[in-house]
């Protein structure tokens, strides 16, 4: 197998060579069979690739452990589904994943490139056969996942714990599939910029592109944030660490691209800015996959630690060279013809988005440098981590959801402050409203209440947007109210699918002002049949399971969950606030009043092989809140202490997820008449060029 | 007519960089640690949030399930029932961990760096930004005003076709939203309120 797998390694470095050099002179020639065969040996590349992971997958089922990969990843006794997470669990087999992924849809964009984009297209693959070429050689030379030693041993070391779970199936590959797929749109762009074709043609297909990695990396992130909150038991969901930042920047940089793009198609404007979008994506998407292979940054998601980080962190160097210099040389020419006409318009609101976006993320970058810059600057290792992000990025994240409230109420081009005036009016009074409610209700957290209102501004807007619509179908038509607004949302799928998304936001919005201002906290240690008393639950410890096998220790505690009246439990309340212990209390028995909610079971685990503890939580859910209870350790004489949060409004981060697969999904389905009229638009203007430069001259 | 324009567009992003500037005040004001209003587990979580866990990875205490970790937070319920103050029991763990122990940089020294930055590049792409429109504006004015001179008729001519085309999807989804608002107030409509 190894050698198999090493051949295709080989194979797919000189593919993708080939690729790069048979595309660049057979257009420099004007040789076309040299240029067909170029974007052949692309398909060729994916090829290699793909043989090469079906040989690891067959070391890692044949418990190959003579090659180290597998014998570092897997045992004996691994169940034989997880060998699918294994194979890219660590360093070298992920590497081969990302390749995977990268060729696949580099095969896929190139087999789907509209016939007009001919042109430009032997620059674009040969630039995404000159990544691929990269990740090749870099296996082949540095990380060869078939790497054979000499000793063979009896059997495995195991995968890491703590992705033993059904979350790896999903999270990882996600994230890594869409920082690597940036180099689609990215090489599309780069590739219209070199032919000279710097029209819109690349728009269409780069635009389809990015939001599928947007798509991808915003449902990897989401999955990302609830495995760890349900599962890793690390109490949040995002910690703002390395890792989950330089997946959140390349991210955010696409959001501002695909919106900006809808200006391009729509106005003919933002070109040059919409290049340098793309670019910044494809480099912060480098730096993500630069900081995966560890180095620079001290990061809780250190499992493909490696030495690979500087390489990668070259790679990206160039480029950004590349890109750069590429951008200046064709400067000149990406000026657009129209100027915005007002800033009450739709294309100012896009800029504003922008603009919020690209600080949010550039803030984001430097909080997850200066620990960098701290240890050259004066020798002194700090951290940046949560409190940090949530002071500079929180107010910036605040304007940005104002600003998704205003944004689609303002038409293209221009809008009379009346008009403005008029549709503000719903959503400004359900914002005052909800401003006045929250105090009335003695919510007086100033930022929070804030951020509610904001959230309900955005949300009124969009629906004011929705209602306004669907109401002349449902009076004129006579249709339902659903029926209604399908039509209508399918009447524009692109804009309506990014509203959608905005639902979907707003949601997460919800989620996080809830979990930030308002969560609560809890530890204490309670013995079998003990009881702990907090807000309006009473959690029983009542039983205890212990599984003791070689591998590991595993520790379950069985919790009871009861609804009480506080005021039953007044007079041990009032005991324990006087010796300072406010917030809980310790009971052993029970009042009539308690209703039973449910049972938790969650568990504590210590690997031994890895000196590693993996705990899972155990949560009590509903829309308000969340009762988290997480075992920190299971003491000697019997009693068990307990970290127990209650997450206000938690349940709303996940509901988000299902929303934002949908409007992405709305927004990228086909829409063949606007696609026609956005083409013939941009015709009509290339055309209404030509007599202007002749009358020129 | 475009001075006018241009007025509000600087007061817009005045006030931008006001409520940036007032935001941040605001939260650092709010971030300030109320330590007398909370019970000693709420500042023992308040704290465990804010130190890192020395042996794991980008952690905090209180997210961690190491051993170091249980340990510190009981070092810091300690503290915090012998009545030290929140920066003290801070300063204890920077003594012995070093700096790299709080979450994040105490803003003093050379760390105040890490804190302007981001005010920095937010006044920096405000200004960017409005200068980039403030441009687009000039340039589209002098534009008009050159057509105007050279070509006269003919430019026009086309430039109108070419935004009637252009303007027509926008004005039939402002048509759709004022029949809409029309709808049901025959007030609004001639004839008999039917559309």
């Amino acid at each position: 197998m190894d050698q198999i797998g090493t051949t295709a390694i080989w194979l797919g470095v000189a593919v993708s060579a080939y690729a790069v050099v048979a595309s660049l002179v057979g257009v420099k020639a004007g040789v076309g069979e040299l240029v067909v065969s170029g974007r052949r040996a692309v398909y060729m590349g994916l090829l290699a690739a793909f043989v090469a992971a079906a040989a690891l997958m067959v070391a890692f089922l044949s418990n190959d452990f003579s090659i180290e990969y597998v014998a570092n990843n897997s045992n004996i006794v691994m169940g034989r589904g997880y060998t699918l997470v294994a194979f890219y669990a660590a360093n070298e087999g992920s590497l081969l994943y990302i390749t995977l992924a990268l060729a696949l849809m580099a095969s896929i964009s190139v087999r789907l490139a509209p016939v007009r984009f001919a042109g430009a297209m032997p620059y674009t693959v040969a630039i995404l056969a000159v990544v691929m070429a990269f990740l090749f050689a870099t296996m082949a030379t540095m990380a060869n996942p078939f790497e054979t030693s000499a000793v063979v041993p009896v059997d495995g070391r195991g995968i890491n714990p703590l992705l033993l779970h059904p979350g790896m199936y999903s999270h990882p590959p996600l994230i890594m599939a869409g920082l690597v797929g940036i180099t689609i749109p990215f090489a599309f762009a780069s590739g219209a910029l070199i032919s000279g074709e710097y029209g819109d043609d690349w728009v269409d297909i780069a635009r389809v592109f990015a939001i599928i990695m947007w798509g991808v990396l915003g449902i990897g992130m989401l999955l990302g944030a609830w495995w760890a909150y349900t599962i890793l038991g690390w109490g949040g969901y995002w910690s703002w660490d390395p890792i989950e930042n330089v997946a959140l920047m390349p991210w955010l940089v696409l959001t501002a691209f695909i919106h900006s793009i809808m200006v391009q198609r729509r106005r003919g404007m933002f070109r040059m800015w919409n290049i340098v979008l793309i670019d910044v994506a494809f480099v912060l998407a480098q730096l993500g996959m630069s900081i995966n292979r560890g180095g620079s940054v001290v990061s809780v998601h250190s499992f493909a630690e490696s030495s690979l980080g500087l390489l990668f962190l070259s790679f990206m160097v160039l480029s950004l060279v590349f890109a750069f210099g590429l951008f200046v040389w064709r400067y000149p020419r990406l000026r657009s013809e129209r100027a915005i006409e007002s800033f009450m318009s739709r294309e100012a609101s896009f800029l504003v988005n922008n603009f919020l976006l690209l600080v949010v993320t550039a803030i984001t970058l430097w909080g997850v440098v200066y620990p960098v810059f701290s240890n050259l600057a004066r020798d002194v290792d700090v951290s940046v981590s949560a409190p940090y992000f949530h002071r500079v990025n929180g107010p910036v994240l605040l304007l940005m959801v104002v600003v998704m409230g205003i944004g689609p109420l303002l038409p293209w081009r221009r809008t009379s402050t009346r008009s403005l005036q008029r549709w503000l009016m719903a959503p400004m009074g359900a914002a005052a409203m909800t401003v006045i409610g929250l105090v009335a209700f003695g919510v007086w957290e100033f930022w929070a209440v804030l951020g509610f209102a904001a959230v309900v501004f955005a949300l009124v807007a969009v629906l004011e947007e929705w209602w306004m619509g669907a109401k002349a179908r449902i009076v004129n038509m006579g249709e339902m109210p659903w029926v209604a607004w399908w039509r209508l949302v399918n009447g524009n799928r692109p804009r309506h699918g990014g509203y959608i998304v905005h639902v979907a936001v707003l949601s997460v919005a919800i989620g996080v002002i809830g979990t930030q201002f308002f969560d609560q906290r809890y530890d204490a240690a309670i013995g079998l049949g003990e009881s702990l008393v907090l807000d309006d639950y009473r959690i029983e410890y009542v039983d205890k399971r212990i599984d003791d096998r070689p591998d590991r220790l595993a520790q379950w505690a069985r919790i009871d969950v009861y609804e009480i009246d506080p005021s039953d439990y007044a007079a041990e309340q009032a005991a324990a606030d006087a010796i300072g212990k406010a917030g809980f209390t310790v009971v052993t028995e029970q009042r009539p009043g308690d209703r039973y909610v449910g049972e938790l079971e969650p568990s504590h685990e210590f690997f031994r092989n890895f000196n590693q503890v993996a705990v899972r939580s155990g949560i009590e859910t509903s829309p308000v809140e969340d009762l988290y209870v997480i075992p920190r350790d299971f003491l000697e004489d019997d009693r068990v202490s307990l970290a127990v949060s209650i997450n206000p409004l938690a349940m709303w981060l996940w509901i988000a997820g299902p929303i934002f697969v949908l409007g992405t999904l709305v927004a990228l389905w086909p829409h063949p008449v606007l696609e026609r009229a956005a083409r013939r638009r941009r015709e009509e203007v290339v055309q209404s060029d030509v007599p202007v430069a002749a009358l020129e001259a | 007519m475009w001075h006018l324009v241009n007025q509000r567009v600087l007061a817009g992003s005045t006030l931008g960089v006001w409520l940036g500037l007032v935001s941040m005040l605001a939260v650092s004001v709010a971030a300030c640690v109320r330590e007398d209003d909370l019970t000693t587990d709420q500042r023992v979580y308040q704290l465990s949030t804010q130190l890192m866990c020395p042996v794991c990875d980008g952690q905090t205490l209180d997210q961690s399930q190491a051993q170091l970790s249980l340990d510190m937070q009981a070092v810091i319920r300690e503290k915090v029932e012998e009545g030290d103050s929140n920066a003290a029991i801070r300063e204890y763990f920077v003594d012995r961990y070093g700096e790299v122990v709080l979450a994040s940089p105490d803003a003093g020294g050379f760390n105040l760096v890490a804190w302007a930055m981001p005010v920095v590049i937010f006044l920096g792409g405000a200004l960017l930004v409005g200068n980039a429109y403030l441009n687009m504006r000039r340039k589209k004015r002098e534009a008009n005003a050159a057509s105007e001179v050279v070509v006269a008729a003919r430019d026009e001519d086309r430039e109108d076709s070419v935004d009637v085309e252009d303007d027509l999807e926008d004005y039939l989804e402002r048509a759709d939203r004022e029949i809409a608002a029309a709808v049901g107030r025959p007030e609004l409509m001639e004839g008999d309120g039917k559309v």
